[in-house]
C-alpha cells in the first residue's frame, strides 16, 4: 500500500476529533497562561498546576466516588499553587520564572511522593462524554462534537468566553491595561495587584481543568509526571497565538493534528517509529516557536512586579 | 477661611523620604481659572508635591483644602472623584489600547455585561469639540504622535470632570509648534473655569503661560511671583539659589579640518523600521554641530552608529579620514572619540559600581589602571580624586555607588570620564537631560572649552534652546533624514521648529 493510497483512506473527521481531544489539556494551559500573562505575570508553573490537579482529581474522585467532586478538588489544588505563585510574584516580587519553576518542581515532588506512599490501584470514576444518540449521527459535526469528553466542551466554551471577557468587558480592559502599563491603570484608579492576583487564580483554575482531563477522561488513574510537558506546550500555543484565545486554541491543533495523523498512518501500517511519534508535539513546538517568537509581542509589563 | 476664588489650597505639606526632605512645609494656593506655574529644578520637590495631591503619596504633615473643605486623598481614585486630573510627564496611556479605551479605563460604562464604547465616544467627541482638542476616539494610542497623545491625556482628565488639571513637565516632549497649540488649549481651559497647575523648569514657557509662579528649591517654597514682576534671570537665580549665567559665552568658531564624516548611513531601529534613510554630514575640528529634531526621528540610531553601538545597513563613518570599524565602541574610543550617551543609565554608567570605577570604564584595561591583568586600585582612586576635584562632582567619597548620586553629579562624572581622554571628537547626546541648572551651566561651559581646544563636537539634543545656545551649525533631522542646515548665529527658532515638523 503506498502512501497516497493510505492518505486517501484516512478518516479525516475522526482525525480532527482525535486532535481536538488531545488539544484539550494543552488549550486549557494556553488559556490559563493568557489570563495570567495578559495581567503581567509570567506563568511557567502551569505544568505543575496541571499535575497537582490531575493527582488531586484522581484521589478525591476515588474517595468521594464522584468525578465532579474530584474535579472541583483538583481545580482548588491548582488554584492554591497559583495563589502561591501569585504571592511570590506579586507580593514578594520573586523572579517569576523562578517562582513558576518552583511550582513545577514542588508539584512533581509532592505528587510523586504521595503516589509512592499511597499507591494508585483503584480506578477513578470517569467524567461523562457529551454524547447524544441523534446528534451523534450528523455527519462530520456529530463525530467532531457529539461524542466527546465533557471537558473538551468546557474548553471550547472557555475559548469563546475568554475572548469576550478579554476584549469586550471592563474586566478584560483592566486586565490588559495592568499587563501593559500598570502605572496607567493605577492612576486610573484600578487596583493593579488585585487584578493580577485574580487573573493568576483564574489561570490556576483553568490549568486545574486541564489536569483533570488526564485522570478523569483519559486514563482514570494517576502516574507520576503524567502531564508530560503539555503545560509547556500550552505556553508555546499561547505565544504562537499572540496571547489571544482563539489563535492560541488553533495553535494547539497545530501541535496535535500531526500527531493524530501519524497515529493513523501507523494504524494503516506505514512504518513510523513510535518514538518519533511521541516526540512529534515537542519537536513541532520547538520548530514553530523558533519561527514565531520574534514576531510575537508579549504584554509590555510581563514579568515586572508593580512597585509604586 | 479661604478666599472664594481659591479652588485648591495645600498647607504646610511635608514629605520625608529616607535621607531627603522632599517637601518642607509647602504652601500653595490655586485660584479658579488661572495657570499657576510650579517652577523648580529636578529634585526640588515639584513632582512629590503633585503626587501627594494626586494620592500617589501620603504627606507626613499638612492639609489639602478643596473649595474651602478639607480633604484627604488616599489614592488616584480619590483625586479623580474630587475633580483633580493629572497629565504625567510619562504619559499614562496604554499604547495597545484605543483612545476611547484609555480614556474610559477604570470608569467603564457597561451595556449588560459588556463594555459600552459608543456612549463614551459621543462624550469624548463633545469634549473634543468644546475645547478644540482634536482626537480620533478610535485610533490606537501607539499610532499617535506625542503631541496628540498629550491631548488624549487632557481629554482623559476632562472626561473625569477635572476642575483642577496638573501638567507635569508637559512641554518636555513637544516641538515648538506643539507647545503653541498646548498653550492655546490651556488658555481655552482656564477660560472655561478649569484651574491649571503647570510644572516646569523652563523659564521661557513659564513666563509665557503662567498667571502666577511659585518657585521651589530643595523642597521649600522660595517665593511666589508673576511673569510681569520677575525676569528670566531673576527666576533662574530663585531656582538655583545663586546668580546664574543663562547665556553661553562663546567666541565665533574657528573650523579646522574635517574630523567626523558621516557618509550616506542607513540603519534600522530596534523595532526594525528604517530609522536612518541615508544621512551624510561632516563635523570639523573646532566647531559644534547641533542636531535638532523631535525625539524618535533617527537621532538615537545616528549616535549609536557613529559610536559603534549599532551596525549600519549601509554607509560609512570616517574619523579623521579613516573608516571606523562598524560595531566597535572600543575602536572608536581608542581613536579619540568621546561619547556622552543619551541614556545615562543604559550606556553612561553602571549604577551599582563605585564612582571611581565608573570614571575609568572606558580605559580600565590599560595602564596605569590595569597591570598584568589586575586592576590597580590606587591608580583608579587617585584618578577619581583628581576628576572629582576638577569637575566638581559632589560625592561623599570616591567609592560610593554612582547610582546614589544625583542626576547632575552622575552626568558630571560621565563628562569627566569622557573628557579625561585625549579627544578628537565629542559626541554629546542629550548631555543635560535630567540635570540641574547649575550642572547644565557647567557642562555647557566644558563643551565649549572642548571645541576651543580643537575638538569636533556633535551635539544631539531635543532641547531646542540648548541647540540654539551651543551650536555653530545646526542640522535638523526629521524622518531619518537631515532636512535642513542653518548657521548657528543667524538661525531662528520658528524656522527650526518648522523644519523639525518636517515642514520644509
Amino acid at each position: 500500500m503506498d502512501l497516497v493510497d493510505v492518505l486517501l483512506r484516512i478518516d479525516y473527521v475522526f482525525l480532527l476529533a482525535a486532535a481536538l481531544r488531545a488539544a484539550t489539556p494543552i488549550a486549557f494551559a494556553a488559556l490559563g497562561g493568557i489570563f495570567s500573562e495578559r495581567a503581567g505575570v509570567i506563568n511557567i508553573g502551569l505544568e505543575g498546576m496541571m499535575l497537582i490537579s490531575a493527582y488531586v482529581c484522581y484521589r478525591v474522585a476515588v474517595l468521594a466516588a464522584s468525578p465532579a467532586v474530584g474535579l472541583v478538588a483538583g481545580m482548588a489544588a491548582a488554584m492554591v499553587l497559583a495563589g502561591l505563585h501569585g504571592l511570590f510574584s506579586i507580593r514578594y516580587q520573586t523572579n517569576q520564572v523562578v517562582s513558576g519553576t518552583v511550582v513545577n518542581i514542588f508539584a512533581a515532588g509532592i505528587t510523586g511522593f504521595l503516589f509512592r506512599a499511597l499507591g494508585a490501584q483503584e480506578s477513578a470514576p470517569y467524567l461523562p462524554n457529551i454524547s447524544h444518540p441523534l446528534l451523534k449521527s450528523i455527519p462530520v459535526i456529530g463525530t467532531l462534537l457529539f461524542d466527546q469528553p465533557l471537558l473538551m466542551w468546557v474548553m471550547l466554551i472557555v475559548v469563546v468566553v475568554a475572548t469576550v471577557v478579554l476584549f469586550r468587558t471592563p474586566w478584560g480592559l483592566r486586565t490588559r491595561a495592568v499587563g501593559e502599563l500598570p502605572r496607567a491603570a493605577d492612576t486610573a484608579g484600578i487596583p493593579v495587584n488585585r487584578m493580577r492576583y485574580l487573573n493568576v487564580l483564574i489561570s490556576g483554575a483553568l490549568a486545574g481543568l486541564g489536569g483533570a482531563f488526564f485522570t478523569l477522561h483519559t486514563v482514570s488513574t494517576f502516574t507520576p509526571l503524567m502531564t508530560s510537558g503539555q503545560g509547556f506546550i500550552g505556553l508555546a500555543a499561547m505565544i504562537f497565538g499572540n496571547w489571544t484565545p482563539i489563535p492560541a486554541f488553533l495553535a494547539t491543533l497545530l501541535f496535535t493534528l500531526p500527531q493524530a495523523l501519524a497515529g493513523q498512518l501507523q494504524m494503516f501500517g506505514v512504518p513510523l517509529p513510535y518514538q518519533l511519534l511521541s516526540t512529534l508535539p515537542y519537536l513541532l513546538t520547538i520548530i514553530t516557536l523558533a519561527g514565531v517568537v520574534r514576531r510575537s509581542t508579549p504584554p509590555a509589563a510581563l514579568g515586572t512586579p508593580y512597585v509604586k | 477661611m479661604t478666599r472664594p476664588d481659591v479652588v485648591l489650597e495645600m498647607r504646610g505639606i511635608t514629605k520625608r523620604f529616607p535621607g531627603v526632605l522632599a517637601n518642607d512645609h509647602i504652601n500653595l494656593d490655586l485660584r479658579k481659572g488661572e495657570v499657576h506655574a510650579l517652577l523648580g529644578e529636578n529634585g526640588a520637590g515639584k513632582s512629590t508635591l503633585m503626587n501627594i495631591l494626586y494620592g500617589l503619596y501620603q504627606p507626613d504633615a499638612g492639609e489639602i483644602w478643596l473649595d474651602g473643605r478639607r480633604v484627604t486623598i488616599h489614592s488616584p481614585r480619590d483625586a479623580i472623584a474630587l475633580g483633580i486630573g493629572m497629565v504625567h510627564q510619562h504619559f499614562m496611556l496604554v499604547p495597545t489600547l484605543t483612545v476611547t479605551e484609555n480614556i474610559i479605563l477604570g470608569l467603564e460604562t457597561r451595556r449588560g455585561l459588556l463594555l459600552d464604547e459608543a456612549t463614551p465616544q459621543q462624550r469624548i467627541r463633545q469634549i473634543s469639540r468644546d475645547f478644540g482638542l482634536e482626537i480620533d476616539p478610535e485610533a490606537y494610542v501607539k499610532d499617535l504622535p506625542v503631541g496628540v497623545q498629550q491631548r488624549v491625556e487632557i481629554v482623559k482628565a476632562l472626561y473625569r470632570n477635572a476642575r483642577v488639571l496638573v501638567l507635569d513637565e508637559p512641554t518636555a516632549v513637544l516641538t515648538p509648534l506643539e507647545v503653541e497649540s498646548l498653550f492655546s488649549t490651556l488658555r481655552a481651559l482656564v477660560k472655561r473655569g478649569v484651574s491649571v497647575i503647570f510644572i516646569s523648569h523652563k523659564l521661557k514657557e513659564v513666563k509665557a503661560i503662567a498667571d502666577r509662579i511659585t518657585v521651589l528649591r530643595q523642597g521649600r517654597v522660595v517665593g511666589s511671583t508673576t511673569p510681569a514682576e520677575a525676569g528670566e534671570a531673576q527666576l533662574a537665580s530663585m531656582m538655583v539659589g545663586r546668580p546664574v549665567i543663562l547665556k553661553v559665552d562663546k567666541s565665533p568658531a574657528q573650523p579646522g579640518p574635517v574630523v567626523l564624516s558621516v557618509r550616506d548611513v542607513k540603519a534600522m531601529s530596534d523595532r526594525r523600521a528604517m530609522a536612518l534613510q541615508g544621512v551624510s554630514f561632516d563635523v570639523r575640528a573646532g566647531e559644534i554641530v547641533g542636531i535638532a529634531g523631535v525625539e524618535g526621528n533617527g537621532q538615537t540610531e545616528l549616535v549609536e552608529v557613529i559610536t559603534g553601538l549599532r551596525q549600519p545597513l549601509a554607509g560609512q563613518v570616517l574619523l579623521c579620514g579613516q573608516p571606523l570599524p562598524a560595531w566597535s565602541p572600543r575602536a572608536a574610543i581608542d581613536r579619540g572619540m568621546s561619547h556622552i550617551p543619551e541614556d545615562r543609565y543604559k550606556y553612561g554608567i553602571v549604577a551599582a559600581y563605585s564612582l571611581a570605577i565608573n570614571l575609568v570604564l572606558s580605559v580600565f584595561h590599560r595602564p596605569p589602571f590595569s597591570r598584568n591583568g589586575l586592576l590597580q586600585r590606587r591608580a583608579i582612586l587617585s584618578n577619581a580624586e583628581r576628576l572629582v576635584e576638577e569637575f566638581d562632582i559632589r560625592a561623599p567619597h570616591a567609592e560610593v555607588p554612582i547610582g546614589k548620586l544625583s542626576g547632575g553629579n552622575q552626568q558630571k562624572a560621565v563628562v569627566a570620564r569622557e573628557f579625561s581622554r585625549p579627544m578628537k571628537l565629542l559626541v554629546a547626546a542629550q548631555p543635560t537631560r535630567g540635570v540641574d541648572v547649575g550642572s547644565i551651566e557647567f557642562i555647557h561651559k566644558r563643551i565649549v572649552q572642548a571645541r576651543d581646544a580643537g575638538a569636533a563636537v556633535l551635539l544631539v539634543s531635543a532641547e531646542l534652546d540648548e541647540i540654539m545656545a551651543l551650536s555653530d551649525r545646526i542640522l535638523v533631522m526629521f524622518g531619518g533624514r537631515i532636512v535642513g542646515e542653518r548657521d548657528g548665529r543667524t538661525a531662528r527658532r520658528e524656522d527650526i521648529g518648522l523644519l523639525m515638523m518636517g515642514k520644509v
